[in-house]
This record gives C-alpha cells, sequence and structure tokens, in this order.
C-alpha cells in the first residue's frame, strides 16, 4: 500500500497474514517520534508479553513519558511477538524493532525488561534471541545494546543474572537519569562496554550481576556472594521516589489503537501498602506507603481525558480502601465522569458502608459483583498470614451489600499456605455457605433477584523473596490438586451447593514459579533449555510446557526439595540477599516466627513494626500515626 | 433538538492495518478529545452514538468513508449555543458549524486519518449505513498484464457474471454484471471499479477480479492494495457522494 510516512519493518504480506497487524506498526496517539540524529541515546523498553498485556502496564508508561521527556534519550517500545509473527520472522529472518521508529532493537544503546511475573522469562529469551543479542550477558560486544530488567521480579534476580548485564532495583523515576549522564560519558571517551558496568554499580539502585562471586556449599546453599572489586557495594539497596507528589507522571499515555487489557485512563494514587500480609512480596518490596495530593490527582485525571479520549478511568494501588482522600478523589471523579458520560472502573474495595454507596452510583448492582479476598478460609489461618479480614467484616459487608440489591458474591482464596490444615481448607466452602444462608436471611423472598451466586477461587500459594514466608516450605502439585479436591468436595457437600461455585488456577505453573521466584543462579540454564525447546509465552496456559521445565530441571540437577520443598533455615545466605529491599531481614524473620504463633501484626498506620524501611525517610514512616 | 452531521474520512498508511471495530473506537476517542457534545444511549455504560457507513477492512485504505454523529449543541466562535431549538438553520451558520467540526477533529487526529468534509444530513434522510448504494475503488495486482482494455470488455460483455457469494445459510452464486456500473484501467495504470453497494447487492473488488481470473483463465494474481475513493448514495435516482456537501 502506498503513501506511507514511517516505513514499516513488516511487508503487507506479512502484515495481512499475521493476526491484529497492528500490534506492530506504532504510530498510536502519543507515542513518541523522535529525529535519531539528534539524540545520544536510544532506549528499547520491552514488556516480555503480548502486545495487549504490555501495553496495560502503568510502570512503562510513567518511564516512557519520563526518559522521552529528556531531550537527549528517545524510549521506545518493544514487546513479544505473539507465535504467529515469531514463526515469520525467524523463517524470514527479520530482526525484532522497536514500535515507534520500527528499527532493529540490536541498534539500541539500551534493552530495557520490565520483569512483572516469572513466567516472562523465557520470553525474555525470546526478545533476546529475534534481537539477535547474546543470551548470555558476557557473551555480548561492544555492538549490543547494555541490556537491563526492572520490576518486581528482580528483587531475587539470581535464576536470570547471567542474562542481563544490569538490574535496576526500585522505582524507576530515580536513577535513570544518573546511569544515562554516565553512559553518555563513557561514550563520548570510549570506555568500554565493561568499564562502563563497573563505573554503573556506584549507581544507586544499579546491580550488576558480574561483578559478584557466587560460592555454594556441598548442600548447594550459598556459602558466600562477594562483589570481586573493592569499589563494587556488598549489597544493592532499592532507590524509591521520597516526594511522590512531585513524582514524574505520565499524563500523555499511548492509547493502542487495539483494546489492551486494561483500556482506560490510569490514575496512581499511592504506592506502597501499610497491611504487611505475610504472603505478599508487593506489600513489602514497595514499602514504605506514599499517598500522591489528590488536587494533583483530579488535575491529571482532567489533562489525561483531554490527552487520550478514553471512556473510562480507573484508580490503581496495592490497597485503594486504604488511599485517606479517596472519598473526596471519588467524590470529584463521578461528578466529572457523569458530565463527560465516562465509566469509573472501581478496583477492589474493602466492601462497607462507603464502598457500597460509591458502587451504587457507578455500576448497575444487579450485573455485578462484590469482591471479598479473605485469602484463608479460617480465622486461625488469616491470623498466619496476617490479613486482618474477620468473618464480622465479611458477613457485615456482604449483609450491607444484599440489602443494598446486590446477589453476586465473590471470594478469593489461596490453598497450600504454610501450616494449612484440613480444617482451614474446609473453612472455605463453609465460609461461602455461610454468606449464601446470609443472603436468604436477609433479603425476603419477594425482594430477590433470583438465587444467590457466591464464588469462590483459590490459586496455589507461592513463596516469593521479602516476604516472611521465604523461609516456608512449598506444597507439593499433589498436595494442591488433592486440596483443590476436598474444597470441590466439600463446597457440594454445603446446604446451600446450589448457590456457590468453585474455580481453581493450576498447579503445574505454580511449580516453576516457585523455582523462578526463589531461585540461584545455577537456573539459568534451566530456563534457557526450555526456550531453546521452542517453550515461551509460558505465562499462557495453554502454550505452557509442564513436562519441558520439568525435564530441563532433571538434566540441570535442580531439584524441587532443594528450591520449595524444604524449610529453609534462619541463617541460610539466600540468593536474594544481594539486594536490600529496605525490609530487613531480622523483621522478615520476626514475622515469621509470628506466623507460626499465629500472631497478628498492626498495620504501618497502627503501630510501627521495625520493618527498616523508615531509613528511607518518607511516607507513612515519618507521618503522625492515627 | 440533535443535528446529525455526516462526515467524510480517510485513512492512509499504516492506520489501513486497524480493524474496523478498533476504527470506530479510535473515532470515538477523537470526538471525546474534540470535546464534541455528541449523544449518548442510555444506562448505566452509555456510548456514543455514531454509525458507520460502510466496514473498513483490515489492510484497506480509504480516500471517501463516512460515518455520522448526532450532536446536541455546538458553541460557534461568536459563542454562540447552537441547536437549542427546532428552529432551521441559516445556511451560512450550517457552513461554520460543519467547518468548525471539521477542524477540531483534525486538530485531535492521528496521522493517517483526516477529516475530509462535514455536512448536515437532513431530517428524514436515512443514516449513514442504510444510505449506501454504491462504492468506487481503485485496485491494483502485483502483475497486471493481464489487464487489457479489450480483456476487461471482453469480460463484460458476458451474458452474466456468477459470483460465490457468502449468504446467509452458506455460501450462494449471485449474478453481479447489473452491480458493475465501471471497469476500466485508469489512468494511473491501476484498475477503477464503481460498482454496487450495501444490503441487496454487495459487490467487492475481489469478487471482480476472481471471476475476471477465471474468465480469462490466469492463475491467481496477489492483490496488492485496494483503496475506496468514494462511497455513494441515490439521490432522485442518481447516485451521488454520501454526503450533503
Amino acid at each position: 500500500m502506498h503513501n506511507k510516512e514511517r516505513k514499516l519493518a513488516l511487508s503487507d504480506d506479512i502484515l495481512m497474514t499475521i493476526e491484529k497487524p497492528s500490534r506492530y506498526i506504532g504510530g498510536e496517539l502519543n507515542s513518541v517520534m523522535k529525529d535519531k540524529a539528534k539524540v545520544k541515546l536510544r532506549f528499547a523498553f520491552c514488556f516480555p508479553d503480548l502486545y495487549e498485556i504490555g501495553m496495560s502496564h502503568l510502570g512503562i508508561s510513567i518511564l516512557y513519558g519520563l526518559m522521552n521527556s529528556y531531550e537527549d534519550v528517545w524510549c521506545e517500545r518493544v514487546y513479544s511477538p505473539w507465535k504467529d509473527l515469531d514463526a515469520i520472522m525467524r523463517i524470514e529472518k527479520i530482526p525484532l524493532f522497536a514500535l515507534e521508529s520500527q528499527e532493529p532493537v540490536k541498534s539500541f544503546d539500551f534493552l530495557g525488561f520490565t520483569l512483572q511475573y516469572e513466567m516472562c522469562y523465557t520470553n525474555v529469551l525470546q526478545v533476546l534471541d529475534l534481537s539477535g543479542i547474546p543470551y548470555y550477558a558476557k557473551d555480548r560486544t561492544e555492538d549490543d545494546p547494555i541490556v537491563i530488567g526492572g520490576g518486581p521480579c528482580v528483587y531475587n534476580p539470581e535464576p536470570i543474572a547471567d542474562f542481563f548485564d544490569l538490574f535496576y532495583i526500585g522505582e524507576g523515576e530515580v536513577c535513570y537519569r544518573p546511569l544515562f549522564d554516565l553512559y553518555e560519558d563513557c561514550k563520548e571517551k570510549g570506555l568500554s562496554r565493561k568499564e562502563f558496568l563497573r563505573l554503573a554499580s556506584h549507581i544507586e539502585g544499579i546491580y550488576v550481576p558480574s561483578l559478584y562471586e557466587v560460592v555454594y556449599r556441598i548442600d548447594g546453599t550459598i556459602e558466600s556472594q562477594k562483589p570481586v572489586f573493592e569499589d563494587v557495594p556488598q549489597t544493592v539497596k532499592k532507590c524509591i521516589v521520597k516526594d511522590f507528589d512531585h513524582a514524574y507522571y505520565n499524563t500523555k499515555p499511548v492509547v493502542p489503537f487495539l483494546r489492551a487489557t486494561q483500556d482506560r485512563i490510569v490514575l496512581e494514587v499511592q504506592r506502597g501498602c501499610i497491611r504487611g500480609c505475610r504472603f505478599c512480596q508487593a506489600g513489602q518490596i514497595y514499602k514504605p506507603i506514599r499517598e500522591k495530593d489528590p488536587e494533583m490527582l483530579k488535575q491529571y485525571a482532567k489533562e489525561m481525558m483531554k490527552n487520550t479520549g478514553y471512556d473510562e478511568i480507573s484508580l490503581s494501588s496495592l490497597s485503594t480502601s486504604d488511599y485517606s482522600h479517596l472519598p473526596e478523589l471519588l467524590d470529584y471523579l463521578i461528578e466529572e465522569c457523569n458530565a463527560k458520560k465516562m465509566n469509573i472502573s472501581l478496583p477492589s474495595l474493602r466492601i462497607d458502608a462507603f464502598s457500597l454507596d460509591v458502587m451504587k452510583k457507578v455500576q448497575d448492582v444487579k450485573k455485578v459483583s462484590v469482591t471479598f479476598a479473605p485469602e484463608a478460609g479460617s480465622q486461625r489461618m488469616r491470623n498466619v498470614i496476617n490479613k486482618g479480614l474477620t468473618i464480622e467484616n465479611i458477613l457485615n459487608g456482604a449483609e450491607m451489600a444484599f440489602r443494598g440489591g446486590w446477589n453476586k458474591v465473590k471470594l478469593y482464596f489461596m490453598l497450600g499456605l504454610p501450616g494449612e490444615k484440613e480444617d482451614d481448607i474446609k473453612a472455605i466452602p463453609e465460609l461461602c455457605n455461610e454468606i449464601a444462608k446470609l443472603y436468604y436471611d436477609t433479603v425476603p423472598k419477594s425482594e430477590r433477584h433470583g438465587k444467590a451466586e457466591i464464588t469462590a477461587s483459590t490459586s496455589f500459594f507461592v513463596p516469593k523473596p521479602f516476604t516472611a514466608f521465604q523461609w516456608a516450605p512449598m506444597d507439593t502439585m499433589e498436595h494442591f490438586i488433592e486440596k483443590a479436591r476436598l474444597t470441590k468436595q466439600t463446597m457440594l457437600s454445603q446446604l446451600n451447593a446450589k448457590s456457590l461455585s468453585y474455580h481453581w488456577h493450576e498447579a503445574g505453573t505454580t511449580i516453576i514459579e516457585g523455582i523462578l521466584a526463589r531461585g540461584d543462579r545455577k537456573i539459568a540454564p534451566v530456563i534457557l533449555e526450555v526456550y531453546q525447546n521452542g517453550n515461551f509465552f509460558d505465562a499462557w496456559t495453554e502454550e505452557y510446557n509442564h513436562d519441558a521445565w520439568m525435564d530441563a530441571l532433571e538434566k540441570y540437577n535442580c531439584s524441587l526439595d532443594f528450591y520449595i520443598f524444604r524449610e529453609r533455615y534462619e541463617e541460610e545466605i539466600f540468593p536474594w540477599d544481594i539486594i536490600d529491599a529496605g525490609v530487613s531481614k531480622a523483621y522478615l524473620y520476626r514475622e515469621w516466627m509470628n506466623a507460626k504463633q499465629e500472631m497478628v501484626t498492626p498495620n504501618c498506620r497502627q503501630k510501627c513494626a521495625g520493618c527498616g524501611a523508615a531509613s528511607f525517610g518518607c511516607g507513612v514512616c515519618v507521618e503522625a500515626r492515627i | 433538538m440533535p443535528r446529525t452531521f455526516r462526515l467524510k474520512f480517510n485513512r492512509i498508511g499504516p492506520m489501513c492495518y486497524i480493524g474496523h471495530l478498533d476504527m470506530m473506537r479510535y473515532m470515538q476517542k477523537a470526538v471525546m478529545r474534540a470535546e464534541l457534545d455528541i449523544r449518548y444511549s442510555e444506562g448505566y455504560h452509555p456510548h456514543q452514538i455514531m454509525s458507520f457507513a460502510y466496514p473498513l477492512g483490515v489492510g484497506m485504505e480509504t480516500h471517501g468513508d463516512y460515518f455520522d454523529i448526532d450532536l446536541l449543541s455546538y458553541t460557534i466562535s461568536s459563542g454562540k449555543v447552537l441547536f437549542g431549538d427546532e428552529t432551521a438553520l441559516e445556511d451560512g451558520i450550517v457552513s461554520e458549524v460543519c467547518s468548525g467540526i471539521m477542524r477540531d477533529l483534525n486538530a485531535v487526529m492521528q496521522e493517517g486519518t483526516e477529516i475530509l468534509s462535514v455536512s448536515l444530513v437532513p431530517v428524514k434522510a436515512d443514516n449513514a449505513m442504510a444510505s449506501v448504494m454504491a462504492a468506487s475503488y481503485d485496485v491494483l495486482l502485483d502483475d497486471m498484464t493481464n489487464f487489457t482494455a479489450d480483456k476487461i470488455k471482453n469480460y463484460l460483455l458476458q451474458p452474466e457474471i456468477m459470483v460465490e457469494k457468502e449468504g446467509k445459510k452458506g455460501p450462494v452464486l449471485k449474478n453481479i454484471k447489473e452491480g458493475i456500473y465501471n471497469f476500466a484501467l485508469a489512468e494511473n495504470g491501476h484498475l477503477y471499479m464503481y460498482v454496487c453497494s450495501g444490503s441487496s447487492l454487495n459487490i467487492k473488488p475481489a469478487d471482480i477480479v476472481s471471476s475476471y481470473l477465471r474468465y480469462h483463465q490466469l492463475e491467481e494474481i496477489k492483490i496488492r492494495h485496494i483503496i475506496r475513493l468514494e462511497t455513494y448514495r441515490s439521490e432522485n435516482g442518481k447516485l451521488v457522494p454520501l454526503g450533503y456537501d
């Protein structure tokens, strides 16, 4: 087709054969074009999954805007080509390209990956492979981009450490500028890749894995992990935004042509969480909680409506109900959205009089459900995981919802939590039954819209680094399946079984997620083996190949017993001890002991638990407590 | 009283790889950014009332596609808010509103699409989709050597031209001959096709190409591009472009 302004990397023939060609053409509203002759540094920012998934990610959107606000930098986007295009690119030898310029990734200065979930690791290898960049950092030359990783997974970067030149530990708003300055300086002086990496290790939050030597004991645990040069830090502390009100926010996000998973304006109301749930990694690594000024958020909302044309807005944070200016912000948004005929998509709020009132204003109660995340069925187990939700909270909330006209309730649970007993599992269906019973007791027959619809879903628990459960053993796949079966059977034997339904997630990926989450550097060849046998897009259930993973683990003598099924001992050096997330190991161990004693720890606003995050000197740590 | 406007647009370059539904969403967002006072459906999730004349397939460029929107009001440069009452608008005002809508939208549009003209749709006129009676195309194939004036003439001289079309109950054979208003070699060396479109008989350029190749017993030739040039409605028995300019 003629008359093209930007030359596309893919031919018309290819674009007409593949599914959803608009994933690969760039040129979306608010995507940034620059003159490559006028920039000093080109950054290819990759979310290693499908375009629709990657385009939904807030972190990239913020950093894309921030990096492009620098005159000397051009940041472009890269996503994993889906399998149809992947196959064509291999046959036709088309190198992977960035969306904006449509130029090969290999010609960039940096290739950055955001690592949001462990199951994307094979896609990282796909992107390197299609770009023509060596898998292992040690094999790269001066012609290859610097490969850098960030996001929650880099709090244990060790399983993928050999594939990366650098990791960025912490929040991207803080240290990219000094890193870029250093890079440009090194380039000007003609310094080598190695020299740059060495100097980069001096920057806050930058971890250079090749500069550390790991020594293992005979039992496979770590004896020591030390920097090989004196000027390289022992541990790398995460860097965070201290003045969250004035942190950069991208009010001109790229608006995709096709429908992304999150296809709406997103306002980040706060970062961090006060709750300290013991299974939750995000709750620890984003500490301390920092709120954003509601006036600022209103201004962002207004600008973003004008800049995007979206018909929907949503709020983002780990626990939006804890945002102290929520009523004020929602009042404003509801009014603004009504005037503009926009929708508000509410995050899962804690169910109480306030949230039900808000939900009623913006949703059709007959269609939507109220959601609870008790995470565990019994109070005992909820104490173990420090989930402060009580049976009274749930039943009161549900009763209010039923009186308000709702009849659908969704509940989220985990199976395989540390110390879980049969009674804890049975408590899940029993709780569901109690809620169904409450509906029939609360709502007279004449006022019911059909029966109660109580839906429970369970996922399998994976212990994560930087949580109290980092020492905990993980359940076996057989146990998981047994536990799901027990939940199902108990569900069916409830009095109100007809009002209950139950779903559970696959167990296979959970095991691998467990290994990748707490693995060490010995795991890298396993990931490469799986990839080289043709497996990627592991986060997609239909693409996931369990046998390939089990075979590769066996080939490289990586035992599940060692990595996930054993309880780790107190003094054990963890692969991720190189990283300092701001929460101390002593605090986490105290929390592990509290879990074993079923003791609850108050949240950050009630009482400081002395986790160590106060060293950042911001957020809730320096605010007055209630 | 809301007024209906018909907007003519083009789509060229990489944007042609967007599907029809995404194209609609794209225009809806543009209307939001332009802050036009468009009419919405009722209910919890109101959506803009916007009707496209003809779905645009993935890969197709256009110089003449249309969609209708209903505006509840429009504020002209003098600050006056229009459409509050039933009175007919003066011609001068209509043209100011139409050029205003065009300017507002083009200011927020991405490279590759542009609003080419805007016109006021008369009160009792059919909506954009129901109005479509014909469309014209520029078609280019990878190999054009077998497309000569003589061969085209012979093809058109057939008593009937049967083509397999997708019917409600599976494929049916249809005679498209009467619906081919013009099929010729254009000055630029491409094919020009002017064909019947719409609900009764919807002829696509590919129908002509495939029946042409079959008639001349030629091997399949890949179509390099199809560009829609114009979309037509009928007025007093004559075909005219879809707008009311």
